[in-house]
């Protein structure tokens, strides 16, 4: 009779006044008595489905607001030429933004600039979170502190993070300056930030340590999960060391490296803070990332449209490459299965 | 303008200690909470001295009693503005200020904000020349009319025109900031040098360079550390070639010519050629770096803001006191030239506010708080009855390379596409400190790029 | 093929001792059983063994060659794991061929052998099979072929049996006591199960708090348990037991305990037992020699009242009550007793089991 209930995505605003409707209906069949369900007894009966929908209502609406609203914003944004150099009005633009987006040479620039940056992010940070987490994965003494210690850079706000690293390769005052000097190898103080190769391979390595011990956290939660009879079965089978990390370690790794390539990736194209903090873009535009174009675009040119658009591109090469990864794994295994 | 260290805090005790009301004047402000402070120099008589100097006393009316003022400012202007004028304002008007700051770097982030949503949360905003010509037009008011014609008449010339954009008033300034020639005496000495007399030109500013260079040490410092600090470097040596960056229309860029040549071959000169500027300068987007490395003893000369004299001169922040000596910049064509880092406050013209805005514009151009600005924060005042204050330049040593250099050009040449075209001046200097750009093509380049962000702003515009 | 022997074999993780001088000899083709409650040592003794972990101190000999310090794989032996240890990113196939593999074995013997230990444990179609998709009793299968493919002196099974419901583990104990019989492999098998270790094995030794109790032959360690321990611990249901004071008098031996007084005619002289006099004891009795009848005179038997049965199909086990003291014997189900009853139950001297009330060594 009632017609079954559909999954509404996020209509639940809807699907709570259309439940309160057919309450009503079902209730007044004895028309005399105002018999009100109390709350509780409206709860019990509703559905499952509903129900759960209705626990989600409060987080969907959160979501709804902080994150659907201020992306449908920006993109609408993205079709507007909107230059508050000029005036505070919006002007359509339709896909004007994107092509002029494009077309820029600094966008190209940038881009090529974020890919490297990214990959040496990645690389940098999931071999070393690996080696880190191995390392903690052994028995010695202090390793519960060391464990602990490890975490310290991920307490360290980016900003923060940005700073430090910027000290640390202080042509004058810098650390590394100072030790590679006593040590002998080089001849006197440099600067290391005025390059832009080296100065995107420090960024690089300052967003690597920043976000090492996430990744070396859950790649040691991961380890730690192995069951040790497969590490005594594959040296009962002759396995050394290295074939043992090779054929037990490393395909229990699987899932969760792609994981870490994945989020490594994501927060790789997203950097900004570290980056605005360690070398403001610098040397020139030597480490202006794309989202750093986008800030660039938006509080510094204060073409909002521009940067708008720009930041959905971003996005959707993040989605792409963010799904890459997963992707490529899957074909590795469709392969490996055909091999066999 | 980016100059966002403080020597030491200012205390409302030590301001009053410097206004020289005594101990007595405290505590009769003490007993009455709002004696009217007067300005002067130390020890000065307050009635019948300096110029300008006492104001007319605040308890006689309080016109703006019970009304509020919001302040949008940054951090660098906590010690003086807040903590001093601020207080005394409120005193005067009787007005309460809510005070909002960020960091100087976030403030054009924050204006576009404001310009986006018609934010009508703050009622005056700090400014300053580059801010002026890209929110002057959406975001400030214009007060060309509105101002009183003898608080404009009476500011100096370059901080008028620091405000003006496009024939308009957007704001007061404060101070009539711009780099001057500071030098380390003990390091000329050492040199081989006058420690007395600064270079008169810059074949002769090349020399001393020359010779205060080596060991690892370089002369000078100029920043290339971002778009801004980049183009402040170029304008600041350009200034003193004679030529005109961009037409008073801001249509025509002109920098492919015989003074951008100069400019241009002169920071090749330093950089490539001579190594008398420190490679370092390359990471250096603020002036506060600059002047610790110079107050570290490290560095023989440079194009300093006035308020590093008065850094220079304090113990803890100083290993060089009594050394540093100022003077005006030597120029290449020109016998000086310089840049202007000043600033000031605006109106927001969405503002509901505006009168009570103006009554704090016209506050920090009053002559005490013009005398404070100058004795206190060490920065040339706005106003130019106070820059010509004798007792004032007693106090300010600085201020006398000061005058002598607003008689040199010192244009910033703020504009809505400044940033678009700063990044441009710095991408092509820095391929010619790195040697992978000549100095005529990195010009070349610059008229080129330059010119096409300039006409797709107009284009916008239109 | 191969005789393990372990000489006063001896292991500490820090201040604790694991395992005690422990001294077997495995001989040849045997089925060696080592039984005993979790934490006694078992294991440790098994992985050490197999050189998976570190000797503190002792031997251990292979055909009379020490080889204490070698790696696991040089000692030609073969380990099944109680969760099978199986690679589960590989298939069938590559967890069997896994070890041959590493010994860089050429392409067709490696799948001449996988092939043949799967077709002899039934796994033939399994080969291309995740061991995701494989059930608790394949899996198994695969762990014991992964050992077999090897061709190993010695295997080695770590409880492989527990993680089984009751049913498939009672066929794997069948398939694991047929292939040993078709193989003749020296095998050492760890469990806690005294059922397992009685139908499987050859020789078991009883392990406690890293001491091997007692090692013998299986009927040896149920007919003659050398402590009260090993009585206890083997057989079902539990050995009844009554403290109480042995003496010899008038030509009678009698046990002497709390509202009981047992009596035996001895033929001859006195037991060994009683040389030095009375003495305090625990005597046990197993169930299947205890004899059910009826109430009797007091002295003759254990009189008291039916407490328990528990009827198994087979038999019925009857539990006996008398003061503080309980017994169980075994009937036929048709003359099981009813709860109530009284009964009486009568010890032969013959099967009684005397155990020192201090030492709880075996006195008879």
């Amino acid at each position: 009779m009632e017609p079954p209930c559909a999954p509404h995505e996020l209509t639940l605003p809807l699907i709570l006044v259309e439940q309160q409707t057919k309450w009503r209906m079902r209730t007044t069949l004895p028309e005399q008595t105002e018999l009100r369900p109390s709350l509780g007894q409206r709860l019990h009966r509703m559905s499952e489905a509903r129900f759960g929908l209705l626990l989600l209502a409060p987080a969907a609406l959160i979501l709804l607001l902080f994150l659907a609203f201020p992306l449908a914003y920006a993109g609408a944004m993205s079709l507007f030429r909107i230059e508050l150099t000029v005036s505070p009005d919006w002007r359509w633009a339709g896909p004007g933004n994107y092509l002029s987006v494009l077309g820029e040479r600094a966008v190209r620039e940038s881009l090529a600039r974020t890919l490297a940056f990214a990959a040496l992010t990645v690389g940098t940070s999931v071999l070393l979170a690996l080696g880190v987490a191995l390392l903690l994965n052994e028995p010695f003494r202090g390793r519960g502190f060391a464990r602990v210690l490890v975490l310290l850079p991920w307490a360290v706000a980016p900003v923060v993070a940005g700073v430090l690293w910027r000290y640390l390769f202080h042509s004058n005052y810098g650390l590394v300056n100072a030790l590679l000097l006593q040590a002998g190898l080089i001849p006197a103080y440099r600067v290391w930030l005025d390059s832009a190769p080296v100065a995107i391979t420090i960024a690089a390595l300052a967003t690597a340590w920043k976000t090492l011990p996430f990744l070396a956290l859950i790649i040691l939660a991961r380890l730690q999960s192995i069951p040790e009879s497969l590490y005594r079965a594959a040296r009962m089978d002759g396995a050394g060391v290295l074939a043992r990390f090779r054929h037990v370690t490393l395909p229990q790794l699987r899932g969760i490296l792609i994981f870490a390539v994945v989020m490594q990736t994501i927060v790789a194209l997203q950097s900004f803070d570290l980056i605005f903090t360690l070398t403001r873009g610098g040397p020139g535009q030597g480490t202006v990332l794309l989202s750093y174009l986008v800030f660039i675009n938006a509080f510094e040119r204060l073409s909002l449209g521009q940067a708008a658009a720009l930041a959905a591109l971003l996005a959707l090469l993040i989605v792409l490459l963010g799904g890459l990864a997963p992707l490529l794994a899957a074909g590795h295994r469709r392969r490996e299965a055909r091999n066999e | 303008m980016f100059d966002q260290q403080t020597p030491e805090p200012f205390s409302r005790r030590r301001f009053l200690r410097l206004a020289g009301v005594g101990t007595l004047g405290t505590l009769v402000l003490a007993a009455c909470g709002q004696a009217p402070p007067t300005a002067g120099p130390d020890g000065a008589a307050p009635a019948g001295g300096s110029p300008g100097g006492a104001s007319a006393p605040a308890s006689v009316s309080q016109p703006f009693a019970g009304r509020e003022l919001t302040l949008f400012s940054a951090q660098h202007h906590g010690a003086y503005v807040r903590d001093v004028y601020v207080p005394l304002f409120t005193e005067r008007t009787g007005a309460k200020v809510n005070w909002v700051e960020v960091g100087g770097g976030d403030v054009e982030a924050k204006y576009a904000v404001f310009v986006a949503s018609q934010d009508a949360s703050a009622d005056v905003l700090i400014a300053w020349e580059a801010i002026n010509a890209k929110y002057g037009p959406t975001l400030f008011e214009d007060i060309t009319t509105s101002a009183k014609p003898e608080l404009i008449a009476g500011l100096t010339p370059a901080s008028k025109r620091a405000f003006t954009f496009l024939d308009k008033q957007y704001g007061m300034p404060i101070d009539t900031n711009m780099a001057i020639f500071m030098w380390n005496s003990e390091l000329y000495e050492t040199a081989g040098l006058d420690p007395a007399s600064p270079p008169q030109s810059w074949a002769e500013f090349m020399d001393h360079s020359k010779k205060l260079s080596g060991d690892g040490k370089y002369a000078t410092l100029f920043t290339l550390g971002d778009a801004n600090s980049g183009f402040v470097t170029f304008i600041s040596i350009y200034n003193s070639t004679g030529g005109t960056l961009l037409s008073p229309d801001l249509r025509t860029l002109t920098v492919d010519d015989q003074y951008g040549l100069m400019a241009m071959e002169a920071i090749h000169d330093m950089f490539v050629v001579s190594k008398v500027a420190d490679p370092a300068g390359v990471t250096v987007a603020s002036s506060i770096e600059q002047g610790k490395i110079f107050r570290a003893g490290n560095m023989g000369h440079y194009f300093a803001f006035p308020n590093h004299f008065v850094l220079a001169e304090t113990p803890d922040q100083s290993q060089i006191v009594g050394k540093a000596r100022t003077g005006i910049i030597p120029g290449l064509a020109l016998r000086s030239g310089s840049v202007n880092g000043l600033e000031g406050y605006a109106i927001n013209r969405f503002s509901g506010n505006k009168e009570l805005g103006m009554a704090f514009l016209e506050h920090i151009v009053s002559p005490d708080v013009q005398r404070l600005v100058a004795t206190g924060w060490g920065r040339p005042p706005a106003v130019q009855a106070i820059f010509d204050d004798a007792e004032v330049l007693a106090r300010a040593p600085q201020f006398a390379a000061v005058k002598e250099q607003t008689g040199y050009p010192s244009p910033r040449y703020g504009s809505p596409y400044y940033t678009d075209l700063a990044t441009i001046f710095v991408e092509q200097t820095l391929a010619v400190v790195d040697g992978s750009a000549s100095p005529q093509e990195a010009l070349t380049r610059i008229q080129a790029d330059g010119q096409n962000v300039i006409d797709d702003y107009w284009a916008k515009a239109a | 093929m191969s005789r393990v022997e372990l000489r006063a074999l001896s292991k500490t993780f820090g201040p604790v001792h694991a395992v005690r001088d422990v001294s077997l000899d495995i001989p040849d083709h045997s089925f060696v059983t080592l039984l005993g409650p979790s934490g006694c040592g078992k294991t440790t003794t098994l992985n050490m063994i197999a050189g998976l972990e570190r000797v503190s101190r002792g031997e251990i000999l292979l055909d009379g060659r020490p080889i204490t310090g070698w790696a696991p794989h040089e000692r030609g032996m073969a380990m099944v794991f109680q969760n099978y240890a199986l690679y589960p990113h590989m298939n069938v196939f590559d967890n069997i061929a896994f070890a041959l593999k590493l010994q860089r074995r050429p392409r067709d013997e490696i799948d001449r052998r996988v092939r043949a230990t799967a077709e002899a444990l039934e796994l033939g179609p399994l080969l291309g099979r995740r061991i995701a998709q494989l059930s608790g009793g394949q899996q198994q299968r695969v762990a014991l072929a992964r050992a077999m493919v090897k061709e190993p002196r010695v295997f080695l099974f770590d409880e492989p049996l527990s993680n089984l419901d009751a049913g498939l583990r009672t066929r794997m104990r069948v398939e694991i006591k047929r292939l040993h019989q078709q193989l003749r492999t020296t095998s050492i098998f760890v469990t806690h199960d005294q059922e397992e270790a009685m139908i499987l094995s050859d020789f078991v030794a009883v392990m406690r708090d890293g001491i091997v109790v007692q090692y013998g032959p299986a009927q040896e360690i149920y007919r003659r348990p050398s402590h009260l321990y090993v009585a206890t611990f083997i057989g079902k249901p539990r050995m009844g037991l009554v403290a109480g004071q042995l003496r010899a008098a008038a030509g009678n031996v009698e046990l002497v305990a709390e509202g009981l007084h047992l009596r035996w005619p001895l033929d001859g002289p006195p037991p060994p037992a009683l040389a030095a006099g009375e003495r305090e004891v625990l005597l046990g009795v197993r169930a299947e020699d205890a004899r059910l009848g009826p109430p009797g005179a007091e002295r003759e038997g254990f009189t008291g009242e039916v407490e328990l049965l528990e009827p198994l199909g087979s038999d019925t086990y009857v539990e006996v009550r008398r003061g503080p003291h309980r017994l169980t014997a075994r009937v036929e189900p048709d003359s099981a007793p009813r709860i109530g009853d009284q009964v009486s139950i009568r010890i032969p001297w013959g099967r009684v089991h005397l155990f020192d009330a201090a030492s709880e060594r075996r006195v008879n």
